[in-house]
């Protein structure tokens, strides 16, 4: 044997894979179509979204509880750092509304991330005030003008923001029972009787059913 | 152990599975893992003349080569692998906490490294480490030293791999004469130890060395017991199986390419029998793995982190790597790209095994090049996954590479012998085709020239920057001080035992809590795993108290930054009844300002303007003459059980100490207290910032806010004056306003310390003796029970069942083949 092109490489050797020959042009079309139609099926579900954890509603953040509650207006839990981050740079939110006392940390995270923050005293268990709705409604408006988009949220387990955006939407127009269908299980449970009364008083407001002393009257001026 | 005279003795019963498209040449046995029935087939391609005949004489000089390339390849790989281990690459959260839970378990059988049972992967790997450091006594030494003697031994374990990489290559190889196949072997065992990514993961004491071995021992076993019956096969394969996916069940993948193999093979038996053993393993792993969070009472959990850790794995939940939210594909080439002077050779090397798999796709050949294109056909399946839908994180790339190298080096060697046979059949001389030899050597050089840098920049200049950092924090900083990590609190507080650390995303954040101190590192920011808004902060308002060298992170330093005591954002956390108000160090102590029986400090310091305006308590509350008092920095505070409210100091400070009080800076005192017009009170303020800060407003206040003022902060008793420090004063009764930024809004001076040390006030020792700040908030949730003994019980008992069983399939085949051979010799006699 002649030939030795290289120290211990042989190239006229035996191939280490043994015999190799090239396959036959229809098992290669065959098979040059299945390679191709597997990239097709990989591209077609990276497209689709099938295997994308990402929610049905791009407006909406991926939190537990998240909830569109009017145009420029999205409502969740509290966000941590990375969620602030998250609803910055994705949903275009600028301000984050907060029913009863924001903590420190928070507020030092709004700040950290240019955010704004607006607080609503508010107690867990009690409805907000007429004045109070139609400045969030008031907020909403502006930012929305503006592009951008409110964060609302409380600081407890009851439903005074859940409370805070259903009558956000009973004042834009939504009835109660769309309102109320539109929460989930957990929002609805959260309701104190005073909210569930509440909602019913501003629905009656804005029907012109209630009375003209109810303390949502004013909400039926609001732009 | 690899010579032919062993594994050929210990392989002949091989020989009893007949496989008809090979004949026996003894004397080649392609470093012994080759079974007899397979070794050196006559050559039946056209394009290739015969192997020359062997001479025997020659069996005795084959040893020390083949023994030098099994010692080679272990000294090669154990330099690259163990050489300054102990200092890089600097380590991270998943070594630290899979080495604090393998010296949990070394202690008292505890696997984990939170109060929870470690369910995320299966307890193989962290047993063997924690026998590991058993042998050592190293399971109670300094978290450092048991770091360090994980990543020895799971370094060890990569060579150990290495070598078995090398014999399946080697088996890939036999058909070639021996020269040849030594070298290929040589060019693999070379390409794979000094492979970047292999050492990045290679060289912590992380699973993925023992993933990788156990599914080589697999691949291994399956291909030396291909033609053994399943009595055999399926106890033994089985038995690695599992073991494999004991370690890591992502090595699903790598243990069933023997099933892809007896695919391709259209060999119905040999893919009955894969699969039995496939799914052998898969009940031994089934078994002992679940059998544990039954016995401790956890299967919710167990399955809740089984069926996050499968829908990760589909891709149908993205919380880390390349494809989560905000991370797309681009970010993916991007990263890719950035790290192209690292991993250069690593992404080349996947991508010419990914080249090779689709050169053997459209090429068919025997058992060598299914077995080739069977290993690579998983590997790179899994991985197309991966990158495509699934969790995409660079580490899974460790998986790809045996088979890529190995892939690369043999479909090359293939290639490069067409083209010179198909030169050669053209005529062409010897001196023509020579380039076509030497290109793909000079590439190969270049390769490992390029991986040899950047072996030597990542792994001999000293890179423990985390080890050292958290040394410098332990020996020069309060025991107390908190600090704040860029990203995983993990990944340091097991270092700095009885030292909290924390990992908010923002400085700002951090500092709420009263935390100064901050690790920053470059890469994390600039990888996106950190907020830029954080070092962007702590730059520009801290200074940088040390730096440590980190190859692995860009280099970390520890900084400091201080807070205005002021800021109202800053060392304040919410307690029960009140605040608690950092003052000291980085969360190291501060005092409480509560609303409780001595008083409503709370409530009067918020009246005041919190610490935005009367600043952090100097003190807790102290009784006094039937009341309380509480001193903040500008305020005292008094209560008899009721809200507080602060005192008129201000006047005794300036008559009866007028030396410090002038010292101070402290504006002029030249009205009496007591009572007096309002309008006199409104022409005294005029300054817009103390009359926003005492009236409430800037305007003309209506009587009731110039009631509260006064009530606040007593009457002005002397005009608003330009101090020699440059900052503005004026006097009230209770308090002295300032206003240090002339932009700014006013607050209260501190008076509350010369109060204290003139003697105007005295609060015992105890009271002025700062409080530790209280826990932060642990998201841990309850004590799980973590002992790890259920699993190894179960474990052992699935082993004692197997062997039996396997035991009994051997013994009754063995009756079944004596029967069939007729009556022994001895029972005829």
């Amino acid at each position: 044997m002649n030939g030795h092109l290289g120290h211990g490489l042989r190239p006229a050797d035996p191939p280490p894979l043994g015999t190799v020959a090239p396959l036959g042009r229809r098992a290669v079309w065959v098979r040059a179509a299945l390679l191709i139609g597997l990239l097709v099926v990989g591209l077609v579900v990276r497209t689709s979204g099938i295997l994308a954890p990402t929610p049905a509603d791009p407006a909406l953040p991926p939190m537990p509880g998240a909830a569109k509650v009017v145009p420029g207006l999205v409502r969740a839990g509290l966000p941590n750092e990375d969620e602030m981050v998250l609803l910055r740079d994705t949903l275009g939110v600028r301000v984050i509304a907060v029913t009863g006392e924001a903590s420190v940390e928070e507020r030092a995270g709004v700040k950290a991330f240019g955010l704004r923050m607006e607080e609503f005293p508010l107690a867990g268990d009690a409805a907000p005030s007429a004045e109070q709705v139609a400045a969030l409604i008031a907020l909403v408006k502006a930012n929305t003008a503006a592009g951008a988009v409110v964060y609302l949220h409380g600081t407890s387990d009851a439903g005074a923001a859940v409370t805070m955006a259903a009558m956000v939407q009973l004042a834009t127009g939504t009835s109660l029972p769309d309102a109320l269908a539109g929460l989930s299980d957990t929002a609805r449970v959260s309701l104190t009787p005073a909210q569930t009364r509440a909602l019913q008083e501003v629905w009656d407001v804005m029907r012109g059913t209630g009375p003209a002393n109810s303390p949502y009257a004013s909400l039926r001026t609001v732009p | 152990m690899w010579s032919n005279a062993t594994w050929s003795n210990a392989m002949s019963s091989n020989a009893m599975s007949s496989n008809t498209d090979t004949v026996q040449q003894p004397g080649n046995a392609a470093l012994g893992l080759l079974p007899r029935g397979e070794e050196h087939p006559p050559h039946a391609g056209a394009e290739h003349a015969a192997p020359p005949p062997i001479r025997p004489r020659k069996a005795r000089r084959q040893l020390p080569t083949e023994v030098l390339v099994v010692f080679g390849s272990a000294l090669i790989a154990g330099i690259t692998m163990l050489w300054n281990i102990a200092s890089s690459p600097d380590t991270m959260y998943d070594e630290v906490s899979y080495v604090t839970a393998a010296r949990n378990v070394a202690q008292d059988w505890q696997l984990t490294w939170s109060n929870s049972p470690v369910f995320v992967h299966p307890p193989m790997s962290f047993l063997a480490q924690a026998a590991w450091l058993r042998l050592l006594g190293l399971e109670r030494a300094p978290l450092q030293e048991s770091l360090v003697a994980g990543r020895v031994l799971a370094a060890g374990v990569l060579v150990f791999t290495i070598l078995l990489i090398s014999l399946v290559a080697a088996y890939l190889t036999h058909r070639a004469g021996r020269r040849r196949a030594l070298l290929l072997v040589g060019v693999v065992v070379v390409l794979l130890a000094t492979d970047p990514i292999l050492l990045r993961y290679g060289r912590m004491g992380l699973i993925e060395s023992f993933a990788l071995f156990s599914s080589m021992l697999t691949l291994c076993a399956a291909i030396w017991l291909r033609n053994r019956p399943p009595s055999v096969y399926v106890p033994i394969v089985g038995l690695a199986t599992g073991l494999a996916l004991l370690t890591k069940e992502m090595a699903i993948f790598m243990v069933a390419t023997p099933l892809v193999y007896a695919l391709l093979e259209r060999n119905r038996r040999h893919a009955l029998k894969a699969l039995g053993a496939v799914s052998a393993g898969s009940a031994l792993w089934a078994f002992a793995f679940t059998a544990w969070p039954l016995q401790l009472g956890l299967w919710s959990e167990f399955a809740d982190v089984k069926l996050l850790l499968f829908k990760r794995l589909l891709g149908l939940v993205k919380t880390t790597g390349w494809n989560r939210p905000g991370f797309g594909f681009g970010t993916f080439l991007s990263e890719v790209l950035a790290k192209a002077t690292d991993y250069g050779t690593t992404y080349l090397l996947l991508a010419t095994g990914g080249l090779a798999l689709l050169w053997l796709f459209f090429h068919r050949g025997e058992s060598p090049y299914r077995w080739l294109f069977a290993w690579l056909l998983t590997s790179y399946a899994f991985g197309s996954y991966m990158v495509a839908f699934g969790t995409l994180n660079e580490h899974l790339f460790v998986y790809l590479l045996p088979a890529a190298v190995t892939g690369t080096v043999l479909v090359g060697d293939a290639i490069i012998a067409r083209r010179v046979a198909s030169l050669r059949a053209r005529g062409v001389t010897v001196g023509r085709a020579r380039p076509v030899v030497l290109l793909p050597v000079l590439a190969l050089v270049a390769l490992v020239g390029f991986s040899a840098d950047s072996w030597a920049r990542s792994y001999l200049p000293a890179g423990d920057g985390i080890v050292r950092a958290a040394a410098y924090v332990q020996n020069n900083e309060e025991p107390c001080s908190v600090v704040n990590a860029m990203t995983s609190a993990g990944a340091w507080a097991p270092l700095m035992p009885g030292r909290v650390v924390t990992d908010f995303g923002s400085a700002e954040a951090a500092l709420s809590h009263g935390i100064h101190l901050f690790y920053l590192n470059e890469k994390d920011a600039k990888l996106g795993y950190a907020h830029p808004e954080l070092p962007a902060y702590v730059k520009a308002n801290g200074f940088r108290v040390e730096s440590f060298a980190s190859k692995t992170y860009q280099g970390i330093e520890l900084w400091s930054v201080a807070s205005d005591p002021y800021d109202p954002l800053a060392d304040t956390d919410l307690i029960k009844d009140g605040k608690f108000v950092t003052t000291v160090g980085s969360r190291c102590g501060g005092f409480a300002v509560l609303d409780g029986p001595a008083g409503g400090f709370a409530g009067g310091w918020d009246e005041l303007g919190g610490k935005a305006v009367a600043g952090p308590p100097l003190t807790r509350s102290w009784s006094q003459n039937g009341g309380s008092i509480q001193v903040f920095t500008g305020a005292a505070l008094s209560a008899s059980g009721q809200i507080a409210t602060a005192m008129p100091i201000v006047a005794t400070l300036a008559s009866a100490h007028a030396d410090v009080y002038n010292r101070a800076d402290l504006p002029p005192v030249t009205q009496p207290t007591g009572s007096r017009n309002p309008a006199d009170t409104l022409a005294l303020v005029v300054d817009p910032a103390i009359r926003t800060a005492y009236f409430g407003t800037a305007d003309n206040p209506p009587a009731a806010a110039v009631e509260r003022a006064r009530a606040r902060f007593g009457d002005p008793i002397g005009p608003a004056t330009q101090m020699g420090d440059g900052v503005l004063r004026q006097a009230f009764a209770n308090g002295v306003f300032e206003r240090p930024d002339p932009a700014g809004p006013a607050r209260l001076a501190a008076i509350g310390r010369l109060a204290i040390d003139t003697g105007v006030l005295a609060p015992p020792q105890d009271a002025t003796t700062p409080d530790p700040a209280p826990p932060l908030v642990d998201e841990q949730g309850p004590a799980k029970p973590t002992t790890v003994r259920p699993f190894v019980s179960a474990l052992c008992a699935a082993l004692a069942l197997w062997t039996v069983v396997a035991a009994l399939l051997l013994g009754f085949r063995l009756l079944r083949t004596r029967r069939a051979a007729g009556p022994h010799p001895w029972s005829a006699r």
